[in-house]
């Protein structure tokens, strides 16, 4: 597996356009790293290509199912307020489409 | 070269639920931007899916009417991607284990024949958000994000737009008689996108494919891809080669135009939406959904024809799921069905077009129609005088019993007044008694006409007739 540097993460933090303090990526750093050891730990099971991954922890399935009724909507006010730009009740951005 | 277009299609059903996909937020049409939203179709921090059952018993419904296997485990995958349109930056759907796989439908064609288009799969996922794009900026409305969506991807066997546009009509007559979606193509409840690629005759290889976007209505499906047959058709016979392309259908021009080249396909990541654990159906469960579930077009028409309807007629009340809905009511009050249909198809249907409204606004009620039909059933009324009272309930609704009354249209029902009227009648025209008895049917015809005229009009046609009858036998 190709080992994640900080040019990689700079790269990608570029990308999504946000940038992080030298102590984050630090921090972010030793995440990947605990977790590239765990996978390296898991590729030593033997034939573990033909093995089908789990999804989730537990092989089990519900029958939950959400009634259809509607609740109270929030307050538009409420739904905008992270927005930087609102005009007439619409989140308003530069335009997206060429 | 003779070309075989390969087209298939990718619909788009917007569910008419009361809520969304996988919130409780209200499903709308036509609000105030932003007003039917909840935290989880903004994507706040936290917020979690949850399924609506009434999408799945819907989904299910539309998988079994479309001859489908019906998957009874249910999972959710993400599509990964970053838009404007997503808050959450993935859209929720069922990538890996569609719902339904591997169904068909059976289509018209012009020659009376019928064609089999087998359907490859559906599966359940959740609307965007609404962008309006002005000259410079785009306003993001997220009513419609989280608005429970059906895709239903047909495999590439249809092979003109007539046939195209055939397999459109028909899955939009199932989701809207099935109460999945109201299927308004123009108002973007139905929409469609079409793949199409052409290759000479005889070729199983297949052609570079077009996408063409847009298309908001039958006739447009039809022409957009007509249109695209003939561009792909000459650009190889000349030498050129069909470029991997989205197109749209420009209404005015009536031509695809370019709207971006693919260069290559977009690798959206699929996994497994770790958020909704694997929910399994009971057979139970999906038996109650196909079993109670709202009739089918094909259904319905075999059970007019039974009420002894003609094709034609059934077909003019199963053109519109809404107009066969209140047939159906007006079927309860017991009247002869074709009187029924004659007048839902005739006066009815007559008052929407020239109003340009559709039966859920016409003015008169189940009620009061079914009462004043069953007024000409029992000879209260004459026909004249119900399309006059018909023209008086289009004003208020008013119940035509009433309106029977203060028209003074209500007929003479009583028998003594009518006898002394037939006797008036017999009196004037001996040469009539003659005939009948010398077995003029015609007689009998023209000494009703008589009382009805001395009555003007106002004689319960019925009613005479049969006095009439019995006074000549004893003369």
């Amino acid at each position: 597996m190709k080992p994640v540097t900080k040019e990689i993460l700079k790269e990608s933090a570029n990308k999504l356009m946000f940038d992080m303090s030298d102590e984050q990526y630090s921090a972010l750093l030793e995440e990947f790293d605990t977790i590239t050891k765990q996978m390296e730990l898991i590729s030593e099971i033997p034939n573990v290509d033909e093995i089908t991954p789990m999804v989730f922890p537990f092989d089990v399935t519900n029958d939950y199912l959400r009634e259809d009724v509607a609740q109270e909507s929030l307050k538009r006010d409420d739904a905008l307020k992270n927005a930087k730009d609102v005009v007439d009740g619409q989140i308003r951005l530069p335009k997206v489409v060429g | 070269m003779e070309f075989e277009p390969v087209i298939g299609l990718e619909i788009h059903v917007e569910m008419k639920t009361k809520s969304k996909m996988f919130s409780s937020g209200r499903v709308a049409f036509g609000d105030d931007p932003n007003t039917n939203v909840v935290a989880v179709d903004m994507a706040f921090p936290g917020t979690m899916p949850v399924v609506n059952k009434q999408a799945v018993i819907n989904a299910i419904r539309v998988c079994h009417a479309m001859n489908m296997t019906i998957d009874d485990e249910l999972w959710f995958d993400r599509k990964n991607y970053f838009y404007s349109d997503l808050p959450k930056g993935y859209q929720i759907t069922q990538q890996f284990r569609p719902i339904g796989s591997n169904g068909y439908i059976d289509i018209d064609l012009e020659d009376g024949s019928k064609k089999r288009i087998n359907i490859e799969r559906l599966h359940m996922e959740e609307d965007t958000c609404k962008q309006l794009h002005s000259w410079d900026v785009s306003l993001l409305d997220y009513n419609r994000a989280g608005i429970p969506l059906i895709e239903i991807v047909s495999k590439p066997e249809l092979r003109s737009g007539y046939e195209a546009m055939k397999y459109v009509e028909k899955i939009r007559s199932i989701v809207t008689f099935l109460d999945v979606s109201d299927g308004k193509m123009e108002e973007g409840s139905l929409r469609c996108d079409v793949n199409i690629s052409i290759r000479e005759k005889g070729n199983t290889a297949f052609g570079t494919k077009v996408e063409i976007k847009n298309l908001n209505s039958l006739a447009n499906i039809q022409k957009a891809i007509d249109f695209e047959i003939s561009r792909q058709s000459l650009l190889v016979e000349f030498g050129d080669k069909v470029q991997q392309e989205t197109r749209r259908f420009d209404e005015a021009s009536k031509e695809t135009v370019l709207m971006r080249l693919k260069t290559d396909s977009v690798d959206y990541k699929y996994f497994v939406d770790p958020n909704i654990a694997p929910i399994k159906l009971s057979e139970q469960f999906i038996n109650d959904a196909i079993n109670s579930s709202p009739e089918l077009a094909e259904v319905k028409l075999a059970r007019y024809k039974k009420l002894g309807l003609n094709e034609y007629d059934c077909s003019l009340l199963i053109a519109d799921k809404d107009i066969s809905v209140y047939f159906d009511e007006l079927l309860k009050t017991n009247a002869n069905p074709k009187l029924l249909a004659n007048w839902v198809i005739s006066d009815v249907q007559a008052v929407l077009n020239k109003n340009g409204i559709s039966i859920k606004e016409f003015p008169i009620s189940v009620d009061n129609l079914g009462k004043l039909i069953l007024m000409i059933e029992a000879g209260k009324v004459s026909n004249k005088q119900a399309r006059e009272i018909f023209e008086k309930m289009l004003e208020n609704n008013a119940n035509p019993e009433d309106l029977a009354q203060k028209l003074g249209t209500s007929l003479n029902s009583d028998e003594a007044s009518i006898m002394n009227m037939i006797n008036e009648v017999l009196s004037q025209n001996p040469q009539s008694i003659i005939d009948y008895k010398n077995g003029k049917d015609r007689a009998l015809g023209f000494l009703v006409g008589q009382v009805m005229k001395l009555s003007h009009g106002q004689a319960n046609p019925a009613m005479t007739s049969k006095l009439l009858t019995e006074e000549l036998k004893r003369r």
